[in-house]
């Protein structure tokens, strides 16, 4: 069952959902945010465009499997830890760049991390609702 | 030290990739390991004679005592000598045996990490460094012995030997903790300091037998024993390192490294006596019954341990001599007569003795000619070095401080059966004159004798020069006891009660062997399958698995709701007790403050929740359910807690859109719940709310005057630069946990993917 209004709303609301999603990952260190809701918003943009258009065509339109996703967040994550362990050590040390740029947050390896979070809940949400999604 | 044992796990792991350049000859060049550090070490200390004990360390986690420290004493040397001269051997002889077999490249990086692990047991002086590269021994074997993994047979046997061994090694590692809680050390070579207050302590005897259990599963003492013939499932090589001359060894070390430490009392000469005396006789027993060649090596195996056991024991002068000679002597023989096995198992075809082809030693002279040496070895004939160390066991039990005439009649049947298998692998094995013609059998390459011819030699050497070996042996004893003084050993020890004992043993032996073959004698000894110890082993193993079938029927029943009533009660049954039983309730009113927003919210959810509870259509259910999830992220954001607020308020969305989902798929019918479960779930469901609710009361009811919240507020900003406190946690302060959860979220996921993949045949995700 398709509905006209629900593909054309997903159609558009997806990269608004996307484009939020990221700036909620990016304004997580000083205000309300972060990876984690910035995934599940992410993964929830996903799930509504699937709603609509189903799982197979969503999935096409991806460069990575949702199952990729997941791994790249974490492999992500774990390098953001290794800059510290090699220099002191200690693993997850963080560190800043020096340098400020414009309309973006510091950047450093704990935004690094919550980029992983980010990319691990933004794919398990997808690897969990996907398979429910059933068009009949 | 430490540089030479992670040289070889550095180079086990690389064995594959040698192997894809040199083929099947990896072997030979892997044999250069051993044998360097076998001439290292010995050179080392022939030329420079250095003071004992030498000591590396590297500090592996200073905050639980863990440090690779290594230790190398007389003892240590006399391990080390032996792990890395057989190793060299047996690698020598794998290269022949195992060449074109499946799985090359794995057999020797298990079998180099072994070695390794073997080489880290005895030099290891850190407790918990020893631990380690026991396990290690364990679970190379294990994989050694199930090599060839596509038979049930070899399964079997390596879970047998794994579950055993590491059955020893959690009783080592109690053993162990008690030690430490008595002493607070953690260096075994420290520890003798400490043998007054451990043999004093109350917690000597748990210790004891902790220590024991340990060594005698690894060392296969009665009733520990029957893993041993099993593990002969492995390929031969395996059998001639790891059962003849290493990992059944180790149990032996243990027990020589233990006894100044623990050693010496009544009760370890009690306890290691009788094991060891009661093992060499079943073992030899045993032994005489088989006619696999193999089984029969085995079991002579154990019944060599169960004298080596015996010896430690007694830990007179005479007995510590007697049972390092005798490790020695049997590393020597025995690894010959398993390598002459394979080698006759391979060219004739069958290891079983009443299947040889007739008049095999025409056939294979070189092989028989090898096995008369190391067996003669076996036997206690002269001038071979087993009859030193044997003349040394006589003079060991003569001497016995007690029980000396059990002891030495014990002794002298085991001699005599001995003779008899001396005799059966000498010449029932070569001069049958019944049985098959045989099928051509080739004599195999000479590089196949090649290390038996070593070894069976160099006991022949030994026998004659035994004084050699003096020196070696002496520094070995004296780290049994401070006041041990040299020995010279001697082939010849004049006509004495020793020697007369042996030839008595040997004419006794002569006439055992007459009796097997002239009335074709085969001991049924029914006595001893009555205690079958792996009947036992059995019992408990399939009855492990029988617990398990039927706890997983009972719990894992497959509805979600079962699934929930037990995790649900069984947290109110532990927090409630804990809760109770530790804290108590507590409730100050006066902190709690009730705002009218909050208060509006609170009863909107309430409202929510009792249209889902008695609605009757589920969709109806499940929206009012988002509407309580709603109102309970608005009261989060009301409290000051907005991150709560939106991840809350997402994760709702999302959960009930799976709910949705999941929805049309349940069964239209629902069977209705018999009014005894409804007031169990009932019961259930309010015990829990009311429990946390009661925690959460009595968590407020002390002021919140952590120091954590005062450092988190000053140090989020000035130190990880961030502004949202509970960001800065998540993924500066407290990052590794997050990094943990995340893990296991994926870990989860790919749950969730193999399930869908699995019923769907397809990959979509």
């Amino acid at each position: 069952m398709k509905s006209l209004i629900l593909t054309i709303t997903a159609k558009y609301i997806l990269p608004v959902m996307m484009l939020f999603s990221v700036f909620l990952l990016m304004r997580g260190h000083h205000l309300p945010g972060g990876g984690f809701v910035g995934g599940l918003t992410a993964g929830a943009g996903f799930v509504l465009y699937a709603f609509a258009n189903g799982v197979e065509v969503t999935l096409e339109k991806m460069w990575l499997r949702p199952v990729k996703i997941i791994a790249l967040g974490l492999l992500i994550a774990f390098l953001s830890g290794l800059p510290g362990l090699i220099t002191e050590a200690s693993f997850f040390k963080a560190y800043w760049l020096p340098w400020e740029v414009f309309f973006l947050p510091k950047l450093g390896t704990p935004l690094l991390f919550d980029a992983g979070v980010y990319l691990v809940v933004w794919g398990i949400v997808m690897v969990i609702i996907f398979p429910n999604i059933t068009e009949d | 030290m430490i540089v030479c044992i992670f040289t070889i796990v550095i180079l086990s792991l690389a064995v594959p990739l040698l192997y894809k350049v040199f083929g099947s000859k990896t072997a030979y060049l892997l044999a250069i390991i051993p044998a360097v550090i076998f001439t290292w070490f010995l050179y080392q200390y022939l030329q420079f004679s250095p003071a004992f004990p030498l000591q590396e360390s590297l500090t592996w986690n200073p905050y639980f005592n863990l440090n690779f420290s290594f230790y190398l004493d007389g003892l240590s040397l006399l391990f080390l000598l032996l792990i890395s001269g057989i190793g060299a051997m047996i690698y020598v002889y794998a290269g022949y045996y195992m060449k074109g077999k499946a799985y090359y490249g794995r057999f020797f990086m298990i079998l180099t990490l072994f070695m390794a692990a073997m080489l880290g047991l005895v030099l290891a002086n850190n407790w918990l460094t020893v631990l380690v590269f026991w396990e290690l021994t364990s679970i190379t074997s294990f994989l050694l012995i199930g090599y060839e993994h596509e038979k049930k047979k070899a399964r079997y046997a390596a879970w047998q030997g794994l579950l055993v061994t590491s059955f020893g090694g959690l009783a080592l590692l109690a053993g162990l903790v008690l030690i430490t809680i008595v002493t607070g050390e953690y260096t075994i070579s420290e520890l003798s300091n400490f043998s007054d207050t451990l043999q004093s302590s109350t917690l000597y005897l748990p210790i004891l037998l902790c220590v024991a259990l340990g060594a005698f599963t690894k060392s296969a003492q009665v009733p520990f024993h029957f893993w041993l013939p099993n593990a002969m499932a492995a390929p031969t090589p395996v059998s001639a390192f790891l059962h003849s001359a290493t990992m059944v060894k180790a149990g032996i070390y243990f027990l020589a490294r233990f006894s100044p430490i623990i050693g010496n009392t009544i009760e370890w000469q009690i306890l290691l006596c009788a094991t060891g005396g009661l093992t060499m006789l079943t073992g030899a027993i045993m032994a005489f019954k088989s006619d696999n060649l193999k089984k029969l090596l085995a079991y002579s195996t154990i019944s060599a341990l169960g004298i080596m056991v015996l010896s430690f024991g007694l830990g007179t002068e005479a007995a510590v001599y007697a049972g390092l000679a005798y490790i020695i002597a049997h590393a020597l023989y025995k690894s010959t007569l398993f390598m002459l096995a394979g080698i006759i198992d391979k060219q004739a075809g069958t290891k079983k003795i009443s299947e040889l082809p007739r008049n095999l030693y025409k056939k294979m002279p070189a092989a028989f000619i090898l096995v008369t040496l190391a067996a003669l070895s076996f036997g206690g004939i002269a001038p071979f070095f087993g009859f030193v160390a044997k003349e040394m066991l006589m003079e060991m039990v003569l001497h016995a401080p007690f029980f000396s005439s059990i002891l030495v009649i014990v002794m002298v049947l085991t001699g005599t059966f001995f003779v008899t298998l001396l005799l059966i692998l000498a010449h029932s094995t070569f001069f049958k004159k019944k049985g098959k013609a045989g099928r051509n059998i080739i004599a195999g390459g000479t590089i196949f004798y090649l290390a038996p011819l070593v070894t069976a030699l160099a006991g022949l050497y030994f026998g004659l020069f035994p004084d050699q070996l003096s020196e070696l042996l002496s520094n070995a004893a004296a780290t049994f006891a401070n006041n041990i003084p040299e020995k010279h050993l001697a082939l010849w020890h004049g006509w004495n009660m020793a020697l007369a004992l042996s030839i008595l043993s040997i004419i006794a032996g002569l006439g055992l062997y007459w009796a097997k073959i002239a009335f074709n004698w085969k001991p049924k000894a029914g006595f001893l399958s009555l205690i079958y110890p792996s009947n036992i082993y059995q019992y408990l193993f399939n009855g492990v698995i029988k617990l398990g079938e039927w706890q997983t029927r009972k719990i894992q029943t497959g509805y979600l709701r079962y699934y929930a009533m037990f995790t649900l009660f069984t947290i109110l049954l532990l927090a409630g007790f804990t809760f109770f039983y530790k804290a108590g309730i507590r409730i100050n009113t006066s902190t709690i403050d009730v705002y009218l927003i909050d208060l509006i919210l609170g009863i909107i959810a309430l409202l929510a929740l009792a249209y889902t509870l008695f609605s009757p259509s589920k969709i109806d259910s499940l929206l009012s359910l988002s509407i309580v999830g709603i109102a309970i992220s608005i009261i989060f954001f009301t409290s000051g807690a907005p991150d709560l607020a939106i991840t809350f308020f997402l994760i709702d969305t999302l959960t009930v859109t799976v709910f949705v989902l999941i929805l049309h798929k349940l069964p239209k019918k629902i069977i209705p719940k018999t009014t005894i479960a409804r007031y169990r779930d009932a019961f259930i469901s309010l015990g829990i709310g009311l429990l946390i609710t009661l925690i959460l009361f009595s968590i407020t009811y002390d002021p919140l005057t952590s120091r954590l919240k005062q450092f988190y507020a000053e140090n989020s900003y000035n130190i990880a630069k961030g502004k949202n406190m509970v960001n800065v946690i998540l993924v500066d302060f407290r990052v590794l946990d997050t990094f943990g959860e995340i893990t296991v979220l994926a870990i989860g996921a790919l749950g969730v993917f193999a399930l869908v993949n699995y019923s769907k045949k397809n990959t979509i995700l």
